[in-house]
């Protein structure tokens, strides 16, 4: 082997022991990111409320028909959450949408 | 009557009849291979992204060489040879594909827009969750970087070239663009072309290489069930931010590159949906495209038939081998490690060409065992390849330019 290519390896050598030590030191951060996060959200959490059906509201009814109807056409669904409709962030492909639609030539 | 020639008429002809021989085969040779490239990117066999649109510049380019005023050949899709102010303004008048090549690529932003886009795509959330043992892997998918950079010094490269080359290891394709843009601008356009050249190869190549290297029933482990707590977005979002704000303190010759990466992370995560949806789309495959025309047209041959480009293509299948060949050992030692529970095809996922190693090594263990799924653990150590390949080459250039 050549005086270069001894050289070479040695510089090859060093930047791989250097990138080692520099990604293992990102790993242990990311560890430590993950472990703060971890500790201080579980001290934020409050305690949970205790469990009041409200049998008094009408919107208890109206997600209960929702959840009966949608469990009776899709058994293998869950409902996970009833919200009111919101806009969503896809509103410009909705626009974009409707604006092809209405230009389409043979309609 | 008119006196008009055949060859006068048809210049593509012309000049390859009166190209040197070795001009002239190099230039058959080149449409030949830019067929090959379609041809195999349409088959899945290469990256289709990548390897459509370089394959038909490079064919194009290779048929479309005319007489050009001073009596030179040449093309007009773009001269990478151009050099000083006015030469550089008057080619950008003419040539279409210039302004992409001057404004876009030989700066870098070309691979600055694509690493935008890839970060956006990234879910840090699997390097989170097992950060020592991804960044394990991904420090061993580094070997064929310290194997090639001596190498080349013995096959008579300068030590910038040198290095410049070794990080095809990395298999990072703009990280190969932008190191060699820094460490060796006089041939980074071949540095560049052999590097995505083979890092298209090796959704098709590494297959072959695991298969070789670790049996069947190793390749068929299924990975344990872990208990891990789901890695919320403002993690990451934290993640990120103190990565790029560290890294760039430490190797501000990379800055440019990490801002990209992690920026195009943050984006995912704050939940800014319609930056996501630019650079995750149309950002990401625009430059992916313009980046494959580009490096097609710049295999002209007359530009890129070059001496030094077989030892380029020979350092560069070295480097990426021995990379495959460091992850997968990285592998079988996680695999002793832990007793024989860990999947050491997932070492290959080192190689961090993100995400086609990772999905490489699905594909393999899937055929071994249907069950299997590594794909988790296959992510998150190619994400962190991308760390650490960013990491070494930033080394690199730091050391090679105080040097």
């Amino acid at each position: 082997m050549t005086d270069a290519a001894l050289g070479g390896l040695q510089i090859a050598l060093t930047g791989f022991a250097l990138m080692a030590v520099v990604s293992m030191l990102c790993a242990g951060l990311i560890k430590l990111i993950v472990i703060g996060l971890a500790r201080s959200q579980r001290a934020k959490r409050a305690p949970a409320p205790e469990f009041v059906m409200p049998v008094r509201d009408d919107r208890a009814a109206v997600a209960a028909a929702i959840a009966a109807a949608v469990h009776v056409a899709l058994p293998r669904h869950r409902i996970l959450r009833i919200d009111p409709a919101r806009q969503s962030a896809d509103w410009t492909r909705e626009a974009r949408a409707r604006q092809h639609g209405a230009h389409a030539p043979r309609r | 009557m008119l006196d008009i020639s055949f060859l006068d008429l048809f210049q593509g002809v012309a000049t390859l009849a009166a190209a040197e021989p070795h001009i002239l085969i190099g230039r058959l040779f080149l449409i030949g291979l830019g067929l090959a490239l379609i041809y195999f990117g349409q088959k899945g066999v290469l990256e289709a992204l990548l390897m459509i649109p370089m394959g038909l510049g490079m064919a194009t380019v290779n048929a479309a060489v005319l007489f050009l005023d001073d009596g030179r050949t040449g093309t007009l899709f773009l001269d990478p040879l151009a050099s000083g102010a006015d030469a550089v303004m008057t080619v950008l008048q003419i040539d279409w594909l210039q302004p992409v090549y001057t404004l876009m690529f030989s700066n870098g932003l070309i691979a600055c827009l694509v690493f935008i886009g890839v970060g956006t795509l990234l879910d840090v959330g699997y390097v989170m969750q097992r950060p020592f043992t991804s960044m394990f892997l991904a420090i061993c998918g580094e070997l064929g970087t310290v194997i090639a950079l001596p190498l080349g010094l013995m096959w008579g490269l300068p030590l910038n070239e040198a290095a410049a080359t070794a990080t095809i290891g990395g298999a990072d394709g703009p990280m190969v663009l932008f190191a060699s843009l820094i460490l060796a601008p006089d041939i980074f356009v071949a540095i560049t072309v052999v590097g995505y050249l083979y890092l298209g190869l090796t959704y098709g190549a590494y297959p072959h290489l695991v298969k070789a290297l670790v049996p069947e029933r190793l390749r068929a482990i299924q990975m344990p069930v872990e208990k891990l707590r789901a890695i919320s977005g403002p993690e990451k979002m934290m993640f990120a931010v103190v990565a790029c704000v560290l890294l760039s303190l430490l190797f501000p010759v990379a800055a440019p590159l990490f801002l990209s990466l992690f920026i195009g992370v943050v984006i995912r995560e704050s939940g800014l949906t319609q930056f996501r949806e630019v650079f995750s789309g149309p950002v990401l495959y625009g430059a992916t495209f313009f980046l494959g025309l580009v490096l097609g047209v710049l295999c002209e041959a007359s530009t890129i038939l070059d001496p030094k480009v077989l030892i380029l293509l020979a350092l560069g299948i070295v480097a990426l081998t021995f990379s495959a060949i460091g992850g997968l050992l990285g592998g079988y030692a996680l695999w002793w490690f832990t007793g024989g529970r860990f999947n050491p095809v997932i070492g290959i996922a080192a190689v961090s060409c993100v995400p086609t190693t990772a999905k490489v090594a699905q594909k393999i263990v899937s055929q071994a065992n249907p069950n299997a799924i590594v794909l988790p653990h296959a992510l998150g150590v190619s994400i962190s390849g991308v760390i650490t390949s960013a990491t070494f080459a930033a080394i690199l250039i730091s050391m090679l330019r105080a040097g």
